[in-house]
C-alpha cells in the first residue's frame, strides 16, 4: 500500500473512531443532558411515595439513562421494556411511541410535517439504530420520560439542528418549538390560554426543556437588554427581576420601572414614530441619537408610557416558565392553567414555591454561570489537549531521513 | 539542549512572533477605542457584546495565523539544509522533534500571556454595564489551546507526511469543513453520514471544539 | 586495532536506481582515509547512510563501534562532520552558531573554538548567511574540529575555495589529526589533495569500491611502462583492468612460455603507440623488476618507467574496472 493510501486509512479510521467516540459523549451529554435531570423528574413522580418506591425509580431512570448513553444497550433496553415499540419520523423529528399511541402520532405528525415542510410525510419506521441521538424528556404532565402510554420526543440529526456546541440552531428556534408544541398538543389536545400565550409572545406552550443554546440566549437577553430593571437583576435584585419579566404586568410607568436615563438613547433607536407622534419626535429623536441627553428624556416622556417596548427578554420567559413547571413537578401545568392573576401569581402557583424563591431558581439557571461561553469547558479544555498529543505523537512517527 | 535550541528558534522567528505578540496584545485594547464609540447610551450592553465577539474573532484568527506561521518558518531552515545539520547532531530525531514542537509552544504560550495582558489592560479601561464583564483569562486560554492544538496540526501536516499525504490531508479537512456547513438534511443519504462526521470534527470532544465555540472578550 | 569504519555489504537505492551497490569499506583507526570518486558516484550517499541520515536498504554500518543507524547519536558525539554544502542555519551568527553546536556537544572545547575563530579570522557577529563560501568552509570545520572528534568525516571540505582558504583548511585538518590521532575519513574528487594528506584510499565508481588500499602501495606500485617489441600473449586471466587488492599478478614465471598473467607484476591497461611500442599500466611494480624485465618477457625491451600521480592512477583504474566489465559506461552490470 503506498504512503498516500496508508495515511488515508489512517485518516479514515480516526474518524470513525471521531465519530463514534463525539457521538456517545454528544449523545451522553445531551441526551440525559444533565445527570441530576433524571433524579428531578424521579423526584417529581414520586413525591407522594414511599421512600423505597422512590428509590425503586430512582435506580429505574438512572438505569435507563446510562441505558441511553449506548446505542446497543439502548436497543436492548427498548426491546425489553417493552414501552416503545415503534418510532414515528417527523422531518427531522422521531418520536418513540408505545403501539397504542403510534398511530395517533403519526397523524399528528404527518399535518404538521405538511404545514411546515409540505413535501415529507410522517412515517413509521421501526428501528432505534444509527442514529445520534439525544432525547428531550417531556414536561412532567404531558409525558414522562419513560413508562407506559408515554412519548419520547426527540430530534435527529442532532448537529444538524444545533449546530456547534453553543452556537446557534441551524433551524429557527421558534420552528423547534411550534413543531414539537404542534405535536404533542395534536395528540394530547391541550391548549394553552391567551394570557400565557401572550406573555410568552404569541407562541405556544413550550413543552419541552429547553436545550442549553436557549438558556444560554436567555443569559445574553438578559444582560444586554439595554434595561436598567434587567442589569439590576443580573447583580441579583429579585424585584428587578420580577419588574423587567413583567410579571405584575406592564409597569405603569416603565420609563422608570424599566429604563434609566443612560438606556434612554439605545431606545430611541428602537422607536418606531408614527405621524400621530407629530413633528417634533422626529426632530427630539435625531437629536437624542447624536448624544443629547435631554432631548432624550424629553422624547421618552413625549411619547408616554404605552410607547415604549418592553425589554426583548423571550428567552429568559420560556426559561421562567419551565423552572416553575419543573419546580412544580406533577400537577403543575394544571395548577398553572386553573390560577388566576398576574403572570408571577400563577407561575408562582404552578410552582408551588414563593415567586422569590421561583425568581432566585431561575436566576441560578440562567445567569449562574458567568463567563461559561467563554471559558472552555472541561470537555473542550481536555479534548484539545488529547488531540494536541495525538497530533503530535503521528507527526513524531516521522523516522531519521533526509527530507 | 533545548535552552539553546529555544534560544536558536527565537532568534529566525522573533521578527514573526514580535508582530503577533503585538497583535496579541493590541487586540483586546482595541475594544477599548471601539467601543469608546458607542458608549453606554448607545447601543448599552449588547453593543459591548458585539464588540467583544468581534476582538475574540480577531484573537481567534491571530492565534491561529501565529501558529501556522511559526510551524512554516520553524522548519523552513531546516528544509534549507535538507535537515542535514539537524540529523548530524547527536541527539535522537524524535527529542529533537520534541524540543522544536516544545519550543513552538511555549513562544505560543508568549502569545497567549500577550492576550491575556492586553485583556487585563483593557479590562481596566472599559466602563462596562453591570451586567456585563471581560473575561481576559478565558479569552487567553482559549487563544492558548487554540494555538497549540493549530500548531500540533501543522507540525503533522508540514512535517510528519510526505508531500502527496499532506495534499490529501488539506483536501479531506476543506472537505470535510464544507459538510459542516451544509444541513445535513439537505444532503443525499450517503453524503448525510459525511456530514454528520464533519460536525463531529467540531463537537466538544471533536479536535475542532475549541476552534468553533464562542470566542469573545466580553460576557454576561 | 579497532576500524573507525566499517562497511559491509551496503546498498541503498533511489527509486529503482542504485546509489550504493554492496559497497564494503574499512577505515582503520588512526588513518587518514581518502575516499575518492568522480561525481555521482555515491560518495556523498555513502556519508548520509555512514551518519545516520539515509537508513540502509540492506547491508551493515558500524560507525565507532556502534551500528548506524540503530545506535548512531552516541557515535555522533564522538564525530565531526563537514558535508558537502553549508547546513547551518543562516539567521544565527557565528557566535551563536557555535553556542548552539556547543550545547549539543559534552567535548565541546570552548578554548579550541575561539583559537580556530581568531585562526581563521572570523567575526562572531558575522551572520552565517552572509558569510563568504570560504568563510562558510572554515566555520564548519572550526565546529567540526571544536569538539575534539574521535573521527572527522568531511565531504569535499574545499571544494569551491581558493587556495589561500583550502590550504589553511588542510592546514587545521592536518594540525589536528597531528595532535589528536584521529581518525578522518575525506571524501574528494580532488586526488593531488588527497595524495598529499592521506594515508588510505578507496575509490568509488558508480557505487561500487573499486579499490581500497594503502595510499604508498597505490603509490609506490602503479607506473606506466614503455615497452617495444612485447609479443608475449595475452595468456589467461590477462585483462584491460584487473582490480587492485586482488592480489599480486601469478607466479613469478619467467622466460620462455611466459605470458603477461604469469608476470610478477599487474597489467591494468595496454595500449599500442608508433611501430611496434606498447604503453603499458601496470600496478605492484618494484624497482628491481625493471632489470629483470627482458628476462620475465624475452624478446620485449622495456624502455621506460613513468611514475604516475595519484589522478593519472586513479583514471586508470577506473578505466581498467569498467573495461573489465565490472562497471560498464551507463552503470549497468555487464553481461
Amino acid at each position: 500500500m503506498s504512503r498516500t493510501m496508508r495515511i488515508s486509512a489512517l485518516a479514515l479510521r480516526t474518524l470513525v473512531l471521531v465519530v463514534a467516540v463525539a457521538g456517545r459523549s454528544h449523545a451522553a451529554a445531551r441526551g440525559v443532558q444533565r445527570p441530576d435531570t433524571a433524579r428531578r423528574h424521579a423526584v417529581m413522580a414520586t413525591r407522594d411515595d414511599s421512600p423505597a418506591a422512590r428509590a425503586r425509580r430512582l435506580q429505574q431512570l438512572d438505569h435507563r439513562r446510562r441505558a441511553l448513553d449506548s446505542t446497543g444497550k439502548r436497543e436492548r433496553t427498548v426491546a425489553t421494556s417493552h414501552w416503545f415499540t415503534d418510532t414515528v419520523q417527523a422531518g427531522l423529528f422521531r418520536i418513540a411511541t408505545t403501539r397504542r399511541l403510534r398511530e395517533g402520532v403519526r397523524r399528528a405528525a404527518t399535518a404538521l410535517s405538511r404545514e411546515l415542510r409540505p413535501s415529507l410525510d410522517a412515517t413509521i419506521v421501526d428501528s432505534l439504530r444509527r442514529h445520534l441521538i439525544h432525547v428531550r424528556p417531556l414536561l412532567p404532565e404531558e409525558g414522562r420520560s419513560f413508562g407506559p402510554d408515554r412519548l419520547v420526543v426527540w430530534d435527529e440529526v442532532p448537529y444538524g439542528l444545533y449546530g456547534p456546541a453553543g452556537g446557534e440552531a441551524f433551524l429557527p428556534r421558534d420552528d423547534l418549538r411550534l413543531q414539537l408544541t404542534a405535536i404533542v398538543g395534536a395528540i394530547t389536545n391541550r391548549t394553552m390560554d391567551d394570557a400565557m400565550r401572550t406573555w410568552l409572545f404569541n407562541v405556544s406552550v413550550v413543552t419541552v426543556a429547553p436545550p442549553a443554546t436557549v438558556e444560554t440566549r436567555a443569559r445574553m437577553d438578559i444582560a444586554t437588554a439595554g434595561s436598567f430593571a434587567a442589569r439590576r437583576c443580573v447583580v441579583g435584585d429579585l424585584a428587578a427581576c420580577a419588574r423587567v419579566l413583567s410579571l405584575r404586568g406592564r409597569p405603569a410607568d416603565p420609563a422608570h420601572a424599566w429604563y434609566a436615563p443612560e438606556d434612554y438613547r439605545d431606545l430611541a433607536s428602537r422607536l418606531r414614530l408614527a405621524p400621530p407622534d407629530g413633528d417634533e419626535a422626529p426632530r427630539l429623536q435625531r437629536r437624542c441619537l447624536t448624544g443629547d441627553a435631554a432631548a432624550c428624556s424629553t422624547l421618552i416622556k413625549r411619547l408616554g408610557p404605552d410607547r415604549l417596548p418592553a425589554p426583548t427578554l423571550e428567552a429568559p420567559r420560556l426559561v421562567l416558565l419551565h423552572e416553575a413547571l419543573r419546580l412544580g413537578g406533577d400537577g403543575a401545568i394544571t395548577r398553572l392553567r386553573a390560577s388566576t392573576g398576574d403572570i408571577g401569581t400563577r407561575l408562582s402557583a404552578a410552582a408551588g414555591v414563593e415567586e422569590d424563591s421561583l425568581l432566585s431558581s431561575w436566576r441560578r439557571r440562567v445567569i449562574s454561570q458567568r463567563g461559561a461561553r467563554i471559558r472552555p469547558t472541561g470537555e473542550v479544555a481536555l479534548a484539545t489537549i488529547g488531540w494536541t498529543l495525538l497530533l503530535t505523537g503521528l507527526g513524531l512517527r516521522r523516522t531519521r531521513r533526509c527530507d | 539542549m533545548f535552552v539553546a535550541m529555544l534560544r536558536a528558534q527565537w532568534v529566525w522567528t522573533r521578527a514573526i512572533m514580535l508582530f503577533f505578540l503585538a497583535a496579541g496584545f493590541a487586540l483586546p485594547v482595541l475594544s477599548v477605542p471601539m467601543s469608546a464609540r458607542f458608549g453606554i447610551g448607545w447601543i448599552s450592553a449588547n453593543g459591548y457584546v458585539e464588540v467583544g465577539g468581534m476582538i475574540g474573532l480577531l484573537v481567534a484568527i491571530t492565534v491561529c495565523l501565529a501558529a501556522v506561521a511559526l510551524v512554516v518558518q520553524n522548519w523552513s531552515v531546516d528544509d534549507r539544509g535538507r535537515h542535514v545539520y539537524a540529523l548530524s547532531l547527536p541527539i535522537a530525531r524524535r527529542r529533537y522533534l520534541l524540543y522544536r514542537l516544545g519550543g513552538g509552544f511555549l513562544l505560543l504560550g508568549m502569545l497567549a500571556v500577550a492576550v491575556w495582558l492586553g485583556g487585563a489592560v483593557a479590562a481596566g479601561l472599559l466602563e462596562l454595564p453591570e451586567s456585563l464583564h471581560a473575561y481576559p483569562a478565558s479569552l487567553a486560554l482559549r487563544a492558548l489551546m487554540a494555538a497549540w492544538l493549530v500548531h500540533a496540526i501543522g507540525f503533522l501536516v508540514r512535517f510528519g507526511a510526505g508531500q502527496r499525504a499532506r495534499g490529501v490531508v488539506f483536501g479531506a479537512l476543506i472537505l470535510l469543513f464544507l459538510f459542516v456547513l451544509l444541513p445535513a438534511e439537505t444532503l443525499p443519504a450517503p453524503l448525510t453520514w459525511l456530514s454528520l462526521a464533519s460536525r463531529a470534527l467540531v463537537l466538544p470532544g471533536g479536535p475542532f471544539g475549541i476552534l468553533v465555540s464562542p470566542w469573545s472578550f466580553i460576557d454576561v | 586495532m579497532t576500524d573507525a569504519i566499517r562497511i559491509r555489504s551496503l546498498t541503498y537505492r533511489t527509486g529503482r536506481e542504485f546509489a550504493l551497490r554492496g559497497l564494503d569499506l574499512t577505515v582503520p583507526s588512526g588513518s587518514v582515509y581518502g575516499f575518492l570518486g568522480p561525481n555521482g558516484s555515491g560518495k556523498t550517499t555513502t556519508i548520509k547512510s555512514l551518519m545516520g541520515m539515509l537508513p540502509p536498504d540492506d547491508g551493515t554500518i558500524d560507525l565507532l563501534g556502534h551500528r548506524v543507524p540503530d545506535d548512531v547519536v552516541p557515535a555522533l558525539a564522538r564525530v565531526g562532520y563537514v558535508p558537502e554544502r553549508l547546513h547551518l542555519y543562516p539567521a544565527l551568527s557565528v557566535d551563536e552558531t557555535m553556542r548552539y553546536h556547543a550545547a549539543f556537544y559534552p567535548r565541546w572545547d570552548a578554548r579550541e573554538g575561539d583559537r580556530l575563530k581568531r585562526a581563521f579570522a572570523l567575526r562572531g557577529d558575522a551572520l552565517v548567511g552572509r558569510l563568504s563560501k570560504g568563510e562558510a568552509g572554515k566555520l564548519m570545520l572550526l565546529l567540526a574540529l571544536a569538539v575534539r572528534p574521535e573521527l572527522l568525516v568531511l565531504d569535499e571540505p574545499t571544494d569551491g575555495l581558493d587556495p589561500v582558504v583550502r590550504r589553511d583548511v588542510l592546514s587545521a585538518i592536518v594540525d589536528y589529526v597531528a595532535a589528536s590521532k584521529a581518525t578522518v575519513f575525506i571524501s574528494s574528487h580532488l586526488v593531488h589533495e588527497q595524495e598529499r594528506i592521506c594515508d588510505w584510499v578507496g575509490l568509488l565508481d558508480d557505487g561500487r569500491m573499486v579499490a581500497e588500499l594503502p595510499m604508498s602501495e597505490f603509490r609506490a606500485g602503479v607506473k606506466r611502462l614503455r615497452v617495444r617489441g612485447a609479443s608475449a600473449p595475452a595468456g589467461a586471466g590477462e585483462s584491460a583492468g584487473a582490480g587492485l587488492g586482488a592480489g599480486a599478478g601469478a607466479g613469478a614465471g619467467a622466460g620462455a612460455g611466459a605470458t603477461i598473467a604469469t608476470l610478477p607484476f599487474r597489467v591494468l591497461a595496454r595500449r599500442t603507440l608508433i611501430g611496434s611500442d606498447e604503453e603499458w599500466v601496470v600496478r605492484d611494480w618494484r624497482p628491481d623488476m625493471r632489470g629483470a624485465f627482458a628476462a620475465l618477457l624475452p624478446g620485449s625491451t622495456l624502455r621506460e618507467v613513468e611514475d604516475l600521480d595519484l589522478e593519472d592512477s586513479f583514471v586508470e583504474l577506473l578505466s581498467a574496472a569498467r573495461a573489465r566489465g565490472q562497471i560498464t559506461t551507463d552503470g549497468r552490470e555487464a553481461a
